[in-house]
């Protein structure tokens, strides 16, 4: 615990150090290792990967969801065994198309089942038995950017994944109105004079700082957003339609993160897990065909993951329970491997739990899109993991 | 180790911090009633209160189609301006939903509560218990239920902690929200069993098992959830079912002294099995502990090292433990907290990030926002409503936190109380500023109490300043503003500033605010060109200071 003190010790010194200069630093420094840009779309409550990418003629899942075993007849297609939930039906066509790369069974040793710390563990990118002050993508922002605003969150709050020691994403849902709210008030500058002992007070005013900085580069760089067609009026559509309009206003933003919750399906899971999913799938859809109209495809990758899968046998509620290893999924123009990129693990080798045992560890992932995507040094950022070789370019 | 109590002076800087730590912001008249009393006086009138007040009562309407507003269309059953707490829903009324009426007007209610609070402890208590204890009314949409759960809340709010812990294994409100009344013999369902070791009580990694999890769910098998009987409906309302308890000994690790919980196959048996299930868990200190850091990151700081460990959480969850059996066990903790040597730390004083409930309800209550009164009961339910909203809007939904554990600005390690703020929320606050101090309140035109229509509720910022000792005196007037805005102390140089810029118009003479506060304080409407512009100065004044990150601390 006494890491929380030195962090706060730390911020402390570094912000008085550049409180006043930070007011007036011209925000927008130029991108390092090209233009390419990472869009995280995280599932939050645990997605059932069985039930997402669907083993429907396996006997182990037919016979462990009695109520919810998808047959052939209601899946899409991918290979004689495997098919999707009928509610991707927007990311089959991306699939069609060689856009997306399906990673099985993507999970952790020891995995947690509860929702808050094994997100942490996504977040930070630690081991299960270990605590990380820092997101991986906060760390990416200390390590590889400049500015806040080149990782950038799209709603109300920050997630930790984009929350560095000295650097922070920023997170906004209306720019009009950021702006609006960030013009530099009197005090503030008058206060920024003042000595600031107190780390807390050192805090928020580098926050503020970088509020007005980044506020101030988004308005200056955006464009109106013209309409596009596909997006659902949910907040996911409004997530990516925003993404999206950022990416084309032409902003240096190498990291957008967005979201979509409710994925926690203990009972009733059916009707509500396949709307989850069409939601995802129609998005994704829209927002594919947007950067492919824009140009901006081939230097966008998307990346969908949830913090575990769902028990493989189900519940009494129609439902399932919290579980461990899942699939996540990648979508763009610059994949080696589309398609699925391995097989699912073995449904007849479950843990003691009678969950799914991982066979990619998620760190490989984030280590592979860092190495061959970003051009970052993984080895500081998600120290350890080894990236995966094959996987994109 | 004893904990060390205060016993350092009890000036006003110190009541101040004592008062923003357990009052929705400090006003005027708060601070003159507590001034001149120790310590131990004011820390005994701030657990001093009656848990018992009005429930929620039907103000709501709905459109009869010729734009006339009519509580008779909408949850019949129930007469307006009376409660609809203990009346069943007419299952047959389906459209318009009595139950979202219902459930708008409890969190309207619970609202008004914090804005109107008493002088003590008891809104911030519950809180706390919402933020530890926590249903969501976006997942438990059952309004009676929830009413239920928020009275376990402030019933219990300074209370036992067992007792508690008992009370709300079985609400109706948390069993439908963990799944509670789902879990039956057949079908055993691990989610509040796994929260009540994890969040509730024990705490994450403090050692029990997965298993452990899978044992206290199947002695917590058969609580059910009843929505009619004999045919009739009620309001939902907990039941216990023999036939769905799972009747097995229950073995649990050796975590739990390899304690095994007989079943019990009697009538009486979820009962006396929960009762040994919660037995077995208070053995365990850890509950103590817990329930102290959880009251500790709340009231004094985020901050728990190995000294604070020792020094304030073991003597305190010590005190909670010697007081196991009280029924106000949790206000003699709160009582040997508020008056310890650690919670007047000057390491503790102004560091810590308001949240968006304190930031919005203090920010009303501090400058005494106008609230209609008891004669306008729509306009009353529908400014509370407002306040509970502007709150959610920057990122704390009263009724209805993110998750089972709360809101993370609490539990999430090390960034917690400061991740209340970043560069997203500080735009969100600086708008919510601007909306309380200058725009107002204001209640809808269409209403079914003409009284309650069309109304408008601002801020008069004279009347707040004509509170201070001497607001004629520029120098003093912002010494107070800024000893109630900011918790710690701000520089001459700043203070010199913001005196010429806003009450002397730039000006170096203390004469121009002296001319027009006497000039506007002897007559409003007066026409002296420095009495005409006080009001827009002290809302310029203040929006400024609002702006300050100082603001944002307590």
């Amino acid at each position: 615990m006494t890491t929380r003190r030195r962090f706060l010790q730390q911020s402390a010194l570094v912000s008085t150090a550049w409180l006043l200069p930070s007011f007036l630093k011209a925000a927008g420094a130029k991108l390092p290792g090209g233009q390419r840009r990472l869009v995280v779309l995280q599932l939050s409550g645990g997605n059932d990967g069985l039930n997402t990418v669907v083993p429907f003629r396996h006997d182990v899942y037919t016979a462990s969801r009695r109520s919810l075993a998808l047959p052939k007849d209601r899946a899409l297609l991918l290979t004689d065994d495997v098919g999707l939930n009928t509610g991707l039906v927007g990311l089959r066509s991306l699939y069609a198309e060689g856009l997306v790369s399906i990673v099985q069974g993507v999970g952790y040793p020891d995995p947690d089942r509860s929702h808050f710390r094994s997100l942490d563990i996504w977040h930070t990118a630690s081991a299960s038995s270990e605590y990380l002050e820092t997101g991986w993508l906060g760390r990416y922002l200390e390590n590889e950017c400049t500015a806040p605003h080149h990782v950038l969150e799209v709603g109300p709050t920050l997630t930790l994944a984009n929350k560095g020691e000295r650097l922070k994403a920023i997170a906004l849902s209306d720019v009009g109105h950021f702006y609006r709210s960030t013009r530099e008030p009197f005090f503030a500058q008058l206060a920024a004079h003042a000595e600031h002992q107190h780390k807390t007070a050192a805090y928020l005013y580098k926050t503020m700082a970088e509020t007005y900085q980044s506020a101030a580069y988004v308005k200056e760089k955006l464009k109106l957003p013209e309409p596009v067609a596909g997006y659902g009026k949910d907040e996911l559509g409004k997530q990516l339609r925003t993404v999206s309009n950022f990416i084309k206003s032409g902003l240096d933003t190498r990291a957008y993160y967005v979201g979509l919750s409710g994925f926690d399906t203990h009972s009733n899971q059916l009707q509500r897990h396949e709307r989850l999913l069409r939601t995802v799938g129609d998005n994704l859809l829209a927002f594919v065909n947007d950067l492919k109209a824009a140009g901006e495809l081939d230097s966008t990758l998307v990346m969908v993951f949830s913090e575990f899968g769902r028990r493989v046998k189900q519940n009494a509620s129609n439902g399932t329970d919290h579980g461990a290893a899942g699939p996540m999924f990648l979508i763009g123009g610059g994949l080696k491997k589309p398609g699925l990129f391995n097989s699912m693990p073995a449904l007849g080798d479950l843990d003691a739990n009678g969950d799914l045992k991982f066979s990619v560890d998620f760190r490989s992932v984030y280590a592979t899109i860092l190495r061959d995507w970003m051009g970052a040094d993984p080895a500081e950022i998600v120290p350890g993991a080894i990236a995966v070789e094959g996987f994109i370019g | 180790m004893p904990l060390t109590p205060y016993t350092g002076p009890f000036g006003r800087p110190e009541l101040l911090h004592l008062l923003r730590r357990t009052l929705f912001g400090v006003a005027p008249a708060d601070l003159a009633h507590f001034n001149g009393m120790t310590l131990q006086q004011v820390v005994d009138e701030l657990l001093t209160y009656s848990t018992v007040v009005p429930p929620p009562v039907k103000a709501y309407s709905v459109d009869d189609g010729n734009g006339n507003m009519d509580p008779a269309l909408i949850d019949v059953p129930v007469t307006y301006g009376t409660t609809w707490v203990n009346t069943p829903r007419d299952p047959n009324e389906v459209f318009p939903d009595p139950a979202t009426s219902r459930m708008i007007s409890f969190v309207e209610w619970w609202s008004g509560l914090m804005v109107q609070q008493d002088r003590n402890l008891r809104e911030k208590m519950v809180l706390f218990w919402h933020n530890t204890l926590v249903t969501q009314i976006s997942v438990a949409f059952l309004p009676e239920a929830n009413y239920q759960y928020c009275k376990i809340l402030r019933d219990q709010s300074k209370g036992n902690f067992r007792q508690m812990m008992y009370d709300m294994t079985i609400n109706p409100a948390m069993l439908y929200y963990l799944n509670g009344y789902l879990n039956n013999s057949f079908a055993p369902d691990e989610n509040y069993s796994r929260e009540l070791m994890e969040l509730f009580t024990l705490g994450e990694g403090s050692g029990y098992s997965e298993a452990d999890v899978q044992q206290a769910a199947r002695v917590l098998t058969g609580w059910t959830i009843a929505v009619e009987q004999g045919g009739n409906p009620i309001v939902p309302s907990t039941i216990y079912y023999n036939f769905l308890h799972d009747t097995g000994n229950k073995q649990f690790s050796a975590f739990f002294n390899n304690t095994v919980i007989t079943g019990d196959a009697s009538p009486n048996g979820g009962v006396a099995e929960l009762n040994a299930l919660l037995d077995m868990i208070f053995l365990q200190e850890a509950v103590s502990k817990h329930i102290c850091r959880e009251l500790y990151r709340f009231f004094v700081h985020s901050d728990i090292d190995a000294i604070i460990e020792t020094d304030v959480i073991e003597p305190l969850a010590q005190i909670f433990r010697d007081n196991s059996a009280d029924p106000e066990q949790i206000r003699i903790v709160m009582n040997a907290l508020l008056t310890s040597d650690r919670f007047f730390s000057t390491e503790v004083r102004g560091c810590m990030v308001k949240s968006p409930i304190d930031y919005t309800y203090g920010m009303v209550r501090q400058l005494g926002m106008p609230f209609p009164t008891g004669g306008q009961l729509e306009a009353q339910y529908s400014t509370w409503f407002d306040v509970r909203n502007i709150a959610a809007y920057a990122g704390q939904s009263l009724a209805d936190p993110p998750n089972v554990a709360g809101w993370p600005a609490y539990y999430q390690f090390p960034q917690y109380d400061t991740m209340w703020m970043d560069a997203a929320n500080y735009a969100l606050r600086k708008l919510i500023s601007d909306i309380i101090c200058y725009v107002g309140l204001t209640t809808p035109a269409n209403t079914y109490e003409p009284q309650s229509a069309n109304l408008s509720f601002k801020i008069d910022f004279a009347a707040f300043v004509a509170q201070f000792q001497n607001p004629l005196d520029p120098n003093t007037l912002i010494d107070e503003a800024a000893e109630l805005l900011f918790a710690t102390p701000l520089s001459q140089v700043v203070k010199d500033q913001l005196k010429t810029n806003f009450l002397l118009f730039g000006q170096a003479s203390d004469i121009y605010w002296m001319q027009g506060w006497a000039a506007y304080s002897a007559d409003p409407n007066t026409t002296d060109p420095y009495g005409m512009l006080v009001p827009v100065i002290l809302l310029s004044l203040f929006l400024d200071m609002q702006s300050a990150a100082e603001y944002h601390l307590h």
